[in-house]
């Protein structure tokens, strides 16, 4: 193991020799901008298994590693317009973007979804040794798993078994870093816009039927009211199976405030704030003889069906139960099917952007 | 004399009972208390001694999932019963504690996600019940209220033991991702919800500007750090607005680009995010036409969008207080309260009403177990507020419970 202290002037002769290391398979600890990380060839299956014997407890968690410009990450993964946006306007920067990989990283870099994060560090040295590598290497924290995030060497030296440190092939010792907080993991594979675009337009092709309501709102209290009449037009008809409503629209369209209505008609005193945190609200109505419950579900964070299933979705699809789904675009299809077997009636609310208060809102059967 | 010989006899009485209730309610100030809260996308579970927070574990740290932990909000995973058991032993692992020396298991039953609060709840239930341990059911929400009465393992902290006395009554600003609430607090324990949200959370409301802003999913903290970018102007802008003039309200908007600050004339203490929202929206739309390719309109729309969430909160909190001249602390909660520009304006407001100002050490702002740990042990010492034997088996879930 060779430790070599970085200053302005000897950076060629450490770009040299980790570059080295990295062609041998070995392992080096390098300064960024966050912690001090530890970097190996992402691409080679050896290297990969000597960091994993380094960090112990990494059992099926992907690697983060290192690249040189968004030119180099395409090479790795896939970068949809949410990606690009990062790229463009943060990094280099202390942010890992998660994207779909391409699987031309070793075995154990990217995750069991094919998922892996890429880093482009807002450090000169770090830059310039993976651009005359060519390819990426890992991006991980140098401590060993459970101990704390290494802001100088002395802290990562501090009481590492004989056995890591022999793993260990350079250290680049930059100093004390500025504690700054390691990076932030954003995922952009999910809730991908054109999935939900697709799943809008779904709606409005399958919709053979006219409109049977619809308005134009001009604040949020008036999408309150017309929510309360689409559930009035409703609630006289016996209601032996379950009623859904499908919100969709755009963040900030009124789908909450229409559900909301629903809730005002339905002489529910609680109040009905948004579920997009806790993904399905209950609550009990009681509509002269009739009882039953007001489901509100938001999608916005699910990313799978399944997930529906689990948080036990389909045991509310029951008699007098009210059911209100934002974002329901999403899985339409399987919704539909399920709420079928059930014999369910499904409304469609479609939510338009006018203007800063005004939206239009359409409902179809 | 006879009846003077029983008035001795039940004033011995008495005393023997003061005595009992003495040394029964100091009899839990050491107690052994395990904490559990999955109420969120992450399973946590802690270990404190009294006050003490020995060990605090949360399932992202701990790197269980096959996947980005925590990162992407799969619930089928929130409601694995591996993860507890795993974070269980990791959390008994670093208080080097042992399972037979808990005394209180305490588990967060509400509010939060029926499915999810479920796996912490029926852990619960049955460690408690098969190793007759106390159960104690906690609110998340009096978590957040009391994580900052929390000492380290060392004993340290910024409440003294037996000092709580000075800190009520109190108003407390609880901001997280699925709550922002104004509560007027007479006691540890007694709690009324002065004012809540409407709508969206301020965190809520984070995630989902960002998720405009085409940032991934959570965006709240990229938000943060964009705005840290924001050009030197904007705090001269922002600064304009900041000078009060006592005859005119304060400033309806956060900054030049005119994000409105919410519920600004509202007159009660409830808040309401939705509308920013929709500002954003058309504000992000227009700025990406103007801009087309360069994107750095997101720094500075970044830090007033901060601006408009945080000074929506300050005007409520500073009603709250005008309301409530006879508090003696203000008291911070929830993840929100990490974001740096947020907390430091809510100190500053704090400092210069000079009352108390309690604050969680970072980590136990964003959800955790050691706060319910925390919320239990007052319980426990306060309330008597525990389940035994069979009556464990009852505790239900309570997604919607409230203070």
């Amino acid at each position: 193991m060779e430790l070599i202290k970085y200053n302005k002037n000897n950076s060629k002769i450490i770009i040299k020799k980790a570059l080295a290391v990295l062609k041998n398979g070995g392992i080096f600890v390098f300064p960024t901008e966050t912690c001090y990380g530890i970097g190996t060839d992402a691409t080679k299956k050896s290297a990969i298994n000597k960091l994993y014997s380094y960090k112990t407890r990494r059992e099926g968690k992907p690697l983060s590693v290192v690249v040189a410009d968004i030119k180099m990450a395409q090479k790795y993964v896939e970068i949809n317009e949410m990606a690009e946006n990062l790229y463009k306007s943060y990094l280099p920067g202390p942010i890992t973007v998660v994207s779909k990989g391409k699987g031309k990283v070793a075995k154990g870099v990217e995750s069991e979804y094919g998922t892996l994060g890429i880093r482009i560090p807002e450090h000169e040295l770090i830059l310039d040794i993976v651009k005359n590598f060519g390819k990426p290497f890992t991006a991980t924290s140098a401590n060993m798993s459970y101990l704390p995030k290494p802001y100088s060497i002395k802290a990562l030296l501090k009481n590492m078994p004989a056995k890591n440190l022999e793993l260990i092939d350079l250290i680049i010792d930059a100093g004390k870093l500025p504690h700054r907080e390691t990076s932030t993991v954003v995922d952009t594979t999910m809730n991908s816009l054109n999935i939900v675009r697709e799943g809008q337009l779904n709606i409005y092709k399958k919709s053979d039927k006219k409109s049977i309501l619809s308005a134009q709102t001009e604040s949020a209290e008036e999408t309150i009211n017309f929510g309360s009449m689409n559930m009035l037009k409703y609630i006289d008809e016996p209601l032996s199976k379950p009623l859904v409503f499908f919100l969709v629209g755009e963040l900030g369209g009124g789908k909450t405030q229409f559900a909301k209505g629903i809730a005002r008609c339905l002489n529910i005193k609680d109040l009905v704030k948004s579920p997009t945190f806790t993904i399905l609200n209950e609550y009990n109505y009681k509509f002269g003889e009739r009882r039953g419950k007001f489901i509100h579900v938001d999608t916005w964070r699910i990313e799978d069906i399944n997930d529906l299933e689990t948080i036990g979705l389909d045991n509310y699809f029951s008699v007098n139960n009210i059911i209100a789904i934002e974002w329901a675009n999403k899985f339409s299809n399987d919704l539909k099917k399920k709420i079928k077997k059930t014999g369910g009636k499904i409304i469609n609310v479609i939510f338009n952007y006018l203007d800063d208060d005004r939206r239009a809102i359409e409902t179809y059967e | 004399m006879l009846s003077s010989i029983i008035l001795t006899m039940i004033d011995e009485r008495l005393k023997l009972m003061n005595k009992i209730k003495i040394t029964s309610k100091n009899k839990y100030k050491e107690a052994i208390i395990l904490a559990i809260d999955t109420s969120c996308d992450d399973t946590s579970v802690a270990v404190l001694k009294g006050r003490r927070v020995l060990s605090s574990v949360i399932s992202s740290q701990v790197e269980l999932h096959k996947k980005w932990g925590g990162v992407v909000p799969t619930i089928a995973k929130r409601a694995h019963q591996d993860n507890i058991e795993k974070v269980y032993q990791e959390a008994l692992k670093r208080a080097r504690i042992k399972e037979e020396e808990i005394e209180f298991v305490a588990v967060t039953h509400g509010p939060g996600l029926a499915i999810a609060l479920e796996v912490g709840i029926e852990f619960a239930k049955n460690l408690a019940y098969t190793k007759k341990k106390k159960l104690v059911p906690i609110n998340h929400m009096e978590g957040h209220m009391l994580a900052s009465f929390i000492l380290n393992s060392k004993g340290n902290g910024a409440i003294a033991l037996n000092k709580e006395g000075t800190v009520f009554p109190a108003l407390a600003l609880l901001i997280s991702g699925n709550h922002s609430e104004i509560v007027y607090a007479e006691d540890i324990n007694k709690y009324k919800i002065l004012g809540e949200t409407l709508d969206d959370a301020a965190g809520e409301a984070f995630d989902k500007v960002a998720r405009m802003m085409n940032l991934g999913y959570p965006g709240g903290e990229i938000i943060t750090l964009l705005a840290g970018r924001a050009s030197s102007t904007w705090s001269n802008v922002a600064s304009g607005l900041e000078e009060r003039n006592e005859r005119k309200p304060l400033a309806e908007v956060a900054g030049r680009l005119g994000l409105p600050v919410p519920m600004m004339r509202s007159k009660d203490l409830n808040f309401s995010f939705s509308g920013l929202k929709t500002a954003c929206l058309y504000k992000i739309k227009n700025l990406r036409e103007k801009y087309s390719e360069d994107t750095k309109w997101s720094y500075d729309f970044s830090r007033e969008f901060i601006n408009a969430v945080s000074r929506s909160l300050l005007t409520k909190l500073s009603k709250a207080i005008k309301l409530h001249p006879e508090i003696k602390s203000i008291i911070i909660g929830g993840g929100v309260s990490n974001n740096k520009y947020i907390i430091r304006e809510v100190g500053a407001l704090t400092r210069k009403t000079q009352k108390n100002y309690l604050i969680p050490e970072s980590k136990f702002r964003s959800d955790n177990a050691g706060m319910i740990g925390i919320a239990a042990y007052y319980n426990i010492n306060n309330l008597e507020n525990w389940l035994e034997g069979k009556k464990i088996l009852e505790l239900d879930r309570k997604p919607m419970l409230r203070l």
